[in-house]
């Protein structure tokens, strides 16, 4: 039976290895973090007033994520809040979009919104368009082609025309 | 006694290699076996330590939804799983998991420990995103100090603990829905890094995508 400081020492060892083997990419973040708040501090020191609010609010502040745990959690929202929510930061522009990757499109929206989204959703991997919606054509076809290379499941039916030569290049 | 909570693996491994007879039995017997099991060893009771130091008891089972945890208890290779609830405490590096943070975890997991397990690769994974969030996990996650809040997310993914990550991203994206940025930014106490121009670029840009005719 090892004695309580060892297997003290045992856990913390643990830790450590599984840290280094990469386990867990919480050091990572970690020193993400440190190297974004390092950032931060830097250009506060102009002002001065300003950083000394942030240190009181590092603790409840959403800037205390790091950039992987933050876009996790910001996967669940809604697409029309993704839009809203593009200007927060710079953090959150980065990736408030890549994690949209089921779309289903409703009949409300104009067409040329369907062009916009289409181009900043480009992680999306399933479509959804609306039955006997009047706007598709190839030009949406096209754009689903430029932009969203992650696609592996598209739902349409439509009553329009699609030539040929646009489901060829669509399907290749 | 010991015996009777130490891990079984041969048992299971030797069901799924049976030829093809009374598959649906099987499965189901082995099943419920395993359920019997995870209920057993959730009986015992192992030691978690905060950052601060606090110590709080959790049923194995349950502190095992922490996939850290769960690694650590892994590496150890103990087959007698009685043996671990007399060991010290499993320390927990990290300054979010405060003796706060760390109880209302320990809270979640009990509520919570015979949870199927999250799968990635499944079928039903999209519908899960898209479920809300139970009563019990709405008023567990609502906590009006949000330095608390946070805390628990972030020693949450710490532990790796996916499912309780997941309602504080299901409870932060509820707060955000229909909010503006700027109410967003008050809320969450985000740093504005863009310059006034690029905002207004921005909004300029996705203002009238859902605006309607």
């Amino acid at each position: 039976m090892a004695s309580s400081s060892d297997q003290t020492r045992e856990w913390h060892v643990m830790s450590y290895n599984m840290e280094t083997r990469g386990l867990r990419s919480h050091t990572k973040r970690r020193q993400l973090l440190d190297t974004r708040s390092d950032a931060k501090t830097r250009s506060k020191s102009q002002v001065t007033s300003e950083s000394n609010e942030c240190e009181v609010n590092r603790k409840d502040s959403f800037d205390r994520f790091g950039d992987d745990l933050c876009q996790h959690l910001l996967s669940y929202l809604a697409l029309e809040d993704r839009f809203r929510a593009e200007c927060v930061s710079r953090q959150w522009q980065r990736f408030v979009f890549t994690t949209h990757k089921d779309m289903i499109f409703d009949t409300s929206l104009r067409r040329r919104s369907y062009e916009v989204i289409l181009n900043a959703c480009q992680h999306v991997t399933r479509i959804e368009f609306p039955d006997q919606w009047p706007y598709i054509n190839h030009l949406i076809l096209d754009s689903v082609i430029v932009n969203c290379n992650h696609l592996n499941a598209l739902h349409m039916r439509s009553h329009t025309d699609i030539s040929v030569q646009t489901m060829d290049t669509f399907l290749a | 006694m010991n015996g009777e909570y130490s891990l079984d693996t041969t048992e299971g491994m030797a069901a799924s290699g049976d030829p093809p007879t009374n598959n649906a039995v099987d499965d189901y017997d082995a099943e419920e076996a395993l359920e019997r099991q995870r209920e057993e060893e959730n009986k015992i009771k192992i030691k978690l330590k905060s950052f601060e130091g606090g110590v709080y008891e959790c049923g194995l089972t349950a502190a095992k939804m922490s996939v850290m945890v769960a690694n650590m208890l892994d590496a150890l290779q103990e087959t007698d799983l009685t043996k671990i609830a007399t060991r010290e405490p499993i320390p927990l590096q990290n300054d979010a998991v405060t003796n706060k943070a760390l109880e209302k975890i320990v809270e979640w997991v009990d509520h919570h420990w015979d949870d199927p397990p999250i799968d990635p690769d499944f079928d039903d994974e999209k519908e899960r995103r898209n479920e809300e969030l139970s009563h019990w996990d709405k008023q567990f996650i609502d906590i009006a100090d949000q330095g608390e809040l946070f805390d628990i997310i972030a020693a949450a993914n710490f532990m790796d603990i996916k499912g309780l990550v997941e309602v504080g991203a299901k409870h932060i994206c509820n707060k955000i829905k229909g909010k503006s940025c700027t109410e967003v930014r008050e809320m969450l106490k985000i740093h504005n890094d863009f310059t006034p121009e690029e905002e207004a670029a921005i909004h300029k840009e996705n203002e009238w995508i859902y605006a309607k005719d």
